[in-house]
């Protein structure tokens, strides 16, 4: 009986590829948007995830997220060091900049570390190190600013940039995953960010639990003996994604841009399974007449669907990939992008959801047929 | 007596209210198994409808159909399947082969509902579409036959399950003479089985000369009912029931 289905299925070989296509389409532009949704999001929280080393965050209670830094008094460090399980502690200092440079980039984001740890610096070194940050007067930029601040020309260390008007020298540059944020990343020591701005307050402090401690107490215990929020890398970076989802448009763009991808997926699948059925309603008709009960008329039909589902599915799934294979190696604002495997996996759910449902639908005339009509012509 | 199929005072309304309308007005008759029954009338009178009740695939108004010792008319709608993918073998007027499949699974059809193995299904059905002259198009599709060989391969579709009953409606509408001759002769062999009945609706007097029996349906009602005998045939046949030559028989 399957393989009866599926001989009725690609012998009609137009109205099968239309359908596959169908939810190929609706699945490449599901897949893509949610990947893309998901990788953002997530990248707003990069670097909180990228300071590897980096085990709680402590913060202004009033700074709800990453990218808005309060303001802790410089004692905090000594205050954070002496809580019980705590390894070591420093300050994390980030504001934005004024760049002056010869292309369009005016503003940069300036991250201040600590000059004994580096605590929380990104791991990944395209060229020179963070400990050169010693000197005074000395940054490390990101890889993508280095391309937006010097376009076209090639890595060389030792360059000169007016940052807030006082003229830092660069002396290596990094390669952190794509930050939510898309100015160029300017690292320096604490003290030459406190060069640039006399007086600047750290706004967050990192620490390192001691080995074995349990993270998630040591947070809380310091901001018990602190007063402060601490939070542990998955918390910090949740109530940072989550700050995003609630106060930004980018949500509703995307789950428009989904919602769209699913009402036309189902669109045109489910017209195309219509017609398909509507078409193959006679033949239908006759087995139902030759004895066949609902049960294999269903089923003859859910077979078409899954299969279907499945090649039209592949298909999206293969294009989504090559996308994220190729683009994000081409085009910086994409980098680190990827396909994740539960948006592989719920698409997956939503296309063979329609892929069926619109099936049983339109199998539903068939099941209503009264055998007796085949034989009235 | 060997009624394989029966029905008394059977009647079949359509619609309701101002719309009915009551296509079957009590027919009351008998089939006999080893038979070949045409049912002739005018288009309209109901021979289509009468042929689907007798066959299991529509259910009567009222009065009783029984089929092989069981009652049409009392059969749920999941019995009434299961009759007729056991006991029927269907020939529709406009054939109904379905043109994604090959003549061999056409025909194989019936036995995979059945449940079949395709294996089993497939050479059940090429020695039915061989027995039928159709070795040679086994592999084809329905549309590189011409309607004499489609009507055939529909022929070997209702044989294939070797059903105990057959129904044609109207086999020879859409072909030329000598092809409707040749399929009334395929049907009249298939009735010399004594545990088979066929059951054919025309409106075809060139083919009136194949029936063993004929019913003449006219407004719902059977107005005639003739066994045809033609001794010399005959006498080679099991015994049916009294043969009353070119006379009304009820
Ligand atoms: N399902 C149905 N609904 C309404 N009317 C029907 C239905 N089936 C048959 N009829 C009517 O019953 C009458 C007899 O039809 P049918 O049995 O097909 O006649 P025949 O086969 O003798 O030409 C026709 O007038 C037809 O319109
Ligand atoms: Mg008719």
């Amino acid at each position: 009986m399957n393989d009866i289905a599926l001989k009725i299925l690609w012998a009609d070989i137009g109205k099968a590829i239309a359908m596959v296509l169908g939810v190929a389409f609706s699945t490449l532009l599901m897949a893509q948007q949610a990947a893309i949704f998901v990788c953002l999001m997530g990248n707003s929280a990069s670097h909180i995830t990228a300071a590897q080393d980096v085990d709680i965050w402590v913060a202004d209670a009033r700074a709800d997220y990453f990218d808005d830094p309060g303001v802790l008094p410089a004692a905090l460090v000594e205050r954070v060091k002496s809580v019980a399980g705590v390894a070591y502690a420093a300050p994390f200092i980030r504001t934005s900049v004024s760049l002056d440079t010869a292309s369009l980039v005016e503003q940069g984001v300036l991250v201040g570390l600590d000059q004994n740890s580096f605590l929380g610096a990104p791991q990944k070194m395209v060229t020179g190190s963070m400990a050169a940050l010693r000197a005074s007067d000395t940054f490390v930029v990101d890889r993508r600013g280095y391309g937006d601040i010097w376009p076209d020309e090639e890595i060389a260390l030792g360059r000169l940039l007016e940052v807030d008007g006082r003229l830092l020298r660069l002396v290596g540059i990094v390669d952190p995953p794509s930050p939510f944020i898309s100015m160029p990343l300017i690292y320096t020591s604490v003290t030459t960010a406190s060069l640039l701005r006399p007086g600047i307050a750290p706004g967050f402090i990192v620490a390192r639990a001691r080995d074995g401690a349990d993270v998630a107490a040591v947070a809380k215990a310091i901001q018990e003996q602190t007063g402060y929020a601490a939070f542990d890398k998955a918390a910090f970076s949740r109530i940072t994604i989550d700050y995003y989802l609630k106060n930004t448009g980018i949500p509703i763009n995307f789950f428009i841009t989904i919602a769209l991808g699913f009402i036309v997926g189902t669109a045109i699948v489910a017209q195309t399974f219509y017609l398909f059925v509507t078409e193959n309603l006679r033949h239908l008709a006759v087995f139902k007449a030759m004895g066949a009960n609902w049960r294999q008329l269903v089923s003859m039909t859910a077979i078409q669907c899954v299969i279907v589902a499945a090649v039209g599915f592949s298909l999206g799934i293969a294009g989504a990939s090559w996308f994220f294979e190729t683009v994000p190696a081409k085009i910086p604002a994409f980098k680190g992008f990827y396909l994740p495997w539960g948006v592989v996996a719920k698409v997956g759910v939503a296309v063979f959801a329609i892929s069926l449902l619109s099936g049983v639908v339109s199998i539903q005339r068939a099941v209503r047929f009264a055998p007796a009509q085949v034989l009235r012509g | 007596m060997n009624a394989a199929i029966s029905c008394r005072d059977l009647k079949m309304r359509f619609g309701a209210g101002d719309g009915a309308q009551l296509v079957l007005r009590g027919v009351s008759l008998d089939i006999a198994q080893g038979e070949l029954s045409i049912i002739a009338g005018p288009s309209g009178c109901g021979k289509t409808t009468l042929i689907s009740i007798l066959g299991g695939a529509l259910k009567p108004t009222s009065g009783e159909a029984r089929a092989f010792g069981r009652s049409l008319s009392e059969m749920s709608g999941a019995e009434m399947a299961r009759f007729r993918r056991k006991d029927v073998g269907f020939i529709f007027q406009q054939y109904n082969l379905v043109p994604a499949l090959t003549a061999t699974e056409n025909a194989a059809m019936p036995l995979i509902i059945a449940g079949a193995s395709a294996r089993v299904a497939y050479a059940a059905a090429r020695s039915e579409l061989a027995q039928l002259g159709l070795e040679a198009h086994a592999d084809k599709f329905p549309r590189q036959l011409s309607g004499g060989q489609q009507q055939r391969v529909a022929i070997a579709r209702a044989l294939v399950h070797q059903p105990r009953l057959i129904i044609c409606d109207e086999p020879t509408a859409a072909l030329d003479s000598a092809s409707g001759e040749a399929v009334m002769t395929i049907l009249q062999n298939l009735a010399m089985d004594k545990d088979r009945a066929v059951l054919v609706v025309t409106h075809d007097h060139r083919v009136f000369s194949f029936a063993d029996r004929l019913i003449e349906l006219e407004d719902g009602l059977v107005r005639a009912d003739y066994l045809m005998t033609e001794p010399l045939e005959k006498s080679a046949r099991p015994a049916g029931p009294p043969a009353i030559h070119g006379r009304k028989a009820a």
